[in-house]
């Protein structure tokens, strides 16, 4: 397994785990109606924090790899660390992770503003709108994987 | 219509490259192992520059590493 098909599964665990953490910790403490509530400050907090530990956890442990690759290779040889090195088939890989990633989040989006027109209160709007970004991810590191693993 | 793969030899010429391995193409060629890996199974179609680069590693004219059947 290569080292950018690694970081795939780095990105959706920490997507996967960062999300069941906020959806278990906002129902614990705020209780569950707290999706269709109308205390857009707290919703608005509580997205902010989900989005700032998304991108610690993501980083910490994309980090935690590349560091661990980096040990992994033998400083005697003259040849480039395989963590730094991206070719043209995860190019392809990635851009077409990102148009599945775009695509559902355009539909996520687009069903958003239905449901703010059919009367939803925005906390729940809201929670749309980032449960689309999260379902987008997720789709495209199920993309990539499949990809890496199958081929194209 | 019958459906056409791109087809390969490289496997077959790293065995008369003096067993070159796929990490010393992939060095070679500037990309990873797992992508020598994917051309060779038939699971990845390269850009006709890497194609070409590949070719250039074996001496061979393309037509002689990569096959459209």
């Amino acid at each position: 397994m290569g080292d950018a098909e690694k970081k795939v599964y780095i990105s959706l665990a920490s997507v996967v785990v960062v999300t069941l953490a906020y959806g278990v910790v906002t129902t614990v403490i705020n209780g569950p109606g707290f999706f269709f509530s109308s205390d857009t400050a707290l919703a608005g907090k509580s997205i902010l924090l989900l989005m700032v530990a998304c991108v610690a956890v993501n980083m910490l442990l994309g980090n935690s790899l590349t560091i661990f690759s980096a040990l992994q290779h033998d400083p005697r040889s003259d040849t480039e660390c395989e963590a730094t090195l991206v070719d043209e088939r995860d190019k392809q890989i990635e851009l077409s992770g990102l148009q599945l990633s775009y695509l559902v989040f355009t539909l996520g989006f687009i069903a958003s503003m239905a449901a703010l027109w059919g009367g939803w209160p925005p906390v729940a709007v809201f929670h749309l709108i980032i449960l689309s970004l999260i379902v987008g991810e997720i789709a495209s590191c199920l993309i990539k994987i499949v990809k890496y693993r199958r081929g194209f | 219509m019958r459906k056409r793969t791109l087809k390969n030899n490289i496997k077959t010429l790293r065995f008369f490259c003096s067993g070159m391995t796929q990490k010393d193409l992939a060095e070679k060629v500037g990309v990873t192992r797992q992508t020598i890996n994917a051309i060779e199974l038939g699971k990845y179609s390269p850009s006709l520059e890497l194609a070409f680069q590949i070719a250039e590693v074996f001496n061979k004219p393309l037509n002689d590493v990569f096959s459209y059947e």
